[in-house]
């Protein structure tokens, strides 16, 4: 049933663009905490988003396969390389011995856009969703 | 007598299975909207439909009929545009203008079986 399909698809999307918007309000969140739990400086979260292949072929499906039913999925959450940035606070406690402290690379502007990237695909997940349910329940009149 | 039913529903079911794989990979698309490396896929119509429409006849379906349609439409490249930075060419616009539009073919073509299902039942039961 392609439909089903195309709703189990489209709450993949649902889904992974919110696992995103968790990544981005994390990152805001933590854009100024020098340090985290484990005593490091906080680094910038990056979801890596990755297409789940393969329709609803027999052998995926009794494979158990997790996904067979295609979609999307986020496959990891990386830290971003980019080095910290460095500002001048020698009465910090947690500043070095050159008087600099190491902020998150957290940059608000770029996890802004992300967030206005993430709404809309967020958005345009639920138009799907709502268009396939809108097919199904017309498929239903044959019935009356 | 009436012919009612001569192909029509089988073309129309046909009709209807089309557009909900399309429908499938529409919303895969748009699921994908920001998938790394992702290309946007859709189904091969054109070239599915003409050997059927050149056949066709005056007296005569203009589709060939059941069984001749068993290769399934293949799966291409939606090729919506050029690929960004991060080699995903998902065209958002295009895709909810497809999803639309697809809807709409979908629809119809319910609508058309429910006529169908209609004129058999008015049939059924005697009345004019």
């Amino acid at each position: 049933m392609d439909l089903f399909r195309a709703l189990d698809v489209s709450a993949s999307g649902l889904s992974a663009q919110r696992t995103r918007m968790e990544v981005v309000t994390e990152n805001l969140a933590n854009a100024e905490s020098p340090v985290t739990t484990s005593g490091k400086v906080y680094r910038r979260k990056i979801p890596v988003l990755q297409a789940v292949e393969g329709g609803p072929s027999f052998s995926s499906v009794l494979g158990g396969a997790s996904n067979a039913r295609g979609g999307v999925r986020v496959s990891q959450v990386v830290e971003s390389p980019e080095a910290p940035r460095r500002v001048y606070q020698p009465g910090h406690p947690l500043a070095g011995p050159d008087g600099f402290l190491s902020l998150p690379n957290v940059n608000p502007l770029v996890e802004m856009v992300d967030m206005l990237m993430t709404t809309r695909a967020y958005e345009a997940n639920a138009t799907a969703f709502q268009a396939t349910k809108s097919m199904g329940a017309k498929l239903l009149e044959i019935l009356k | 007598m009436i012919r009612l039913f001569d192909g029509a529903v089988d073309q129309l079911t046909r009709g209807l299975a089309f557009a909900s794989r399309r429908h499938a990979l529409v919303t895969e698309n748009v699921a994908n909207l920001a998938t790394p490396g992702y290309r946007a896929k859709d189904l091969a119509f054109d070239d599915q439909l003409k050997p059927g429409v050149v056949g066709a006849t005056d007296d005569g379906p203009a589709l060939p009929p059941l069984g001749r349609f068993e290769r399934r439409p293949r799966v291409v490249l939606a090729q919506d545009g050029t690929p960004r930075g991060d080699g995903n060419d998902v065209n958002l616009d295009r895709q909810m203008a497809r999803l639309s539009q697809n809807a709409l073919y979908h629809n119809t073509l319910v609508q058309v079986l429910v006529g169908q299902f209609n004129s058999m039942k008015q049939a059924i039961s005697g009345r004019v």
